[in-house]
């Protein structure tokens, strides 16, 4: 292979149903000296993500991974509380496949607000959440206690 | 189709697989790249060739096809193709293998030629 220094290089990229063009400047990429095709490595791919990401204003592997770890999380929790397969979480840690913006948004909430993480911790199996208002306070409670608590029953 | 089962030109296309989060062990050609990016959303190269891995390792097959095409012919003697589906779609991947010495884990290179739907 020979590298060469192309100028710029343009790749259509789909994300979210919607297609962007992506452009990277500067980049080398390799010509086979057989067949004189370009051929691109692993570099290219994870530039193309990268630039996607700064695109679209989604999260890097590196910051996703950060995060965690600064508020102690396991993969198995948040991947549960979020409802994405384990596996799923743990392909947007590696940025192999990257996540969707409104689960994105949904991350980007869940990691920074403390309440949403309890109340999604005490509420996930809760039929009714979602369907109305919660009062302050409320929303930390596990339902088994309010439901106690709206019976009558000390728990 | 007959499937690869040459044990060197196995362990040379498991090795280069083995290696693929290392620069240079899985190459795409331009048209493969593009259509991964443009067809499977939010899917990178990357991690096709992790799934590429995942087929190989849990034992799935690869078809060896003789190559036909005059254009390829004289460069490559043979094919590689796997097929597994991705995003519930039926895919096929065409690569070639290069390699020189079959006594070295880090020579074996796939170049990804072609990916489609079936």
């Amino acid at each position: 292979m020979h590298p060469i220094a192309a100028e710029s290089y343009s790749v259509e990229v789909k994300h979210d149903g919607k297609v962007h063009e992506i452009q990277l400047e500067n980049i080398e990429i390799p010509t086979c000296q057989s067949c004189g095709e370009r051929v691109l490595g692993n570099d290219v791919d994870e530039a193309v993500t990268r630039e996607l990401r700064k695109k679209l204003n989604l999260l890097s592997p590196q910051q996703i991974r950060g995060r965690l770890r600064e508020l102690g999380l396991s993969q198995k929790e948040v991947a549960h509380e979020l409802g994405v397969a384990e596996a799923t979480l743990s392909r947007w840690m590696t940025g192999s496949v990257i996540q969707s913006r409104a689960l994105d948004r949904f991350l980007r909430t869940y990691l920074a607000l403390p309440k949403v993480r309890t109340l999604l911790k005490a509420k996930l199996q809760a039929p009714d959440f979602g369907l109305g208002t919660l009062e302050e306070g409320e929303a930390v409670l596990p339902s088994a206690m309010r439901d106690s608590r709206q019976s009558g029953h000390a728990t | 189709m007959a499937p690869l089962d040459d044990q060197i030109l196995l362990t040379a296309y498991t090795n280069a697989l083995e290696n693929r989060r290392f620069e240079g062990y899985v190459m795409w050609a331009e048209v493969a790249l593009h259509w991964i990016r443009r067809e499977l959303d939010g899917v990178t190269a990357n991690a096709i060739s992790s799934l590429m891995y995942e087929h190989v390792a849990s034992g799935g097959k690869i078809d060896q096809v003789a190559e036909t095409r005059p254009e390829w012919r004289h460069l490559y003697p043979f094919h590689y193709d796997l097929r597994f589906p991705i995003l519930g779609r039926e895919i096929y991947i065409e690569t070639r293998l290069i390699f020189d010495n079959p006594e070295d884990p880090d020579d074996p290179v796939i170049l990804v030629a072609n990916i489609h739907d079936r």
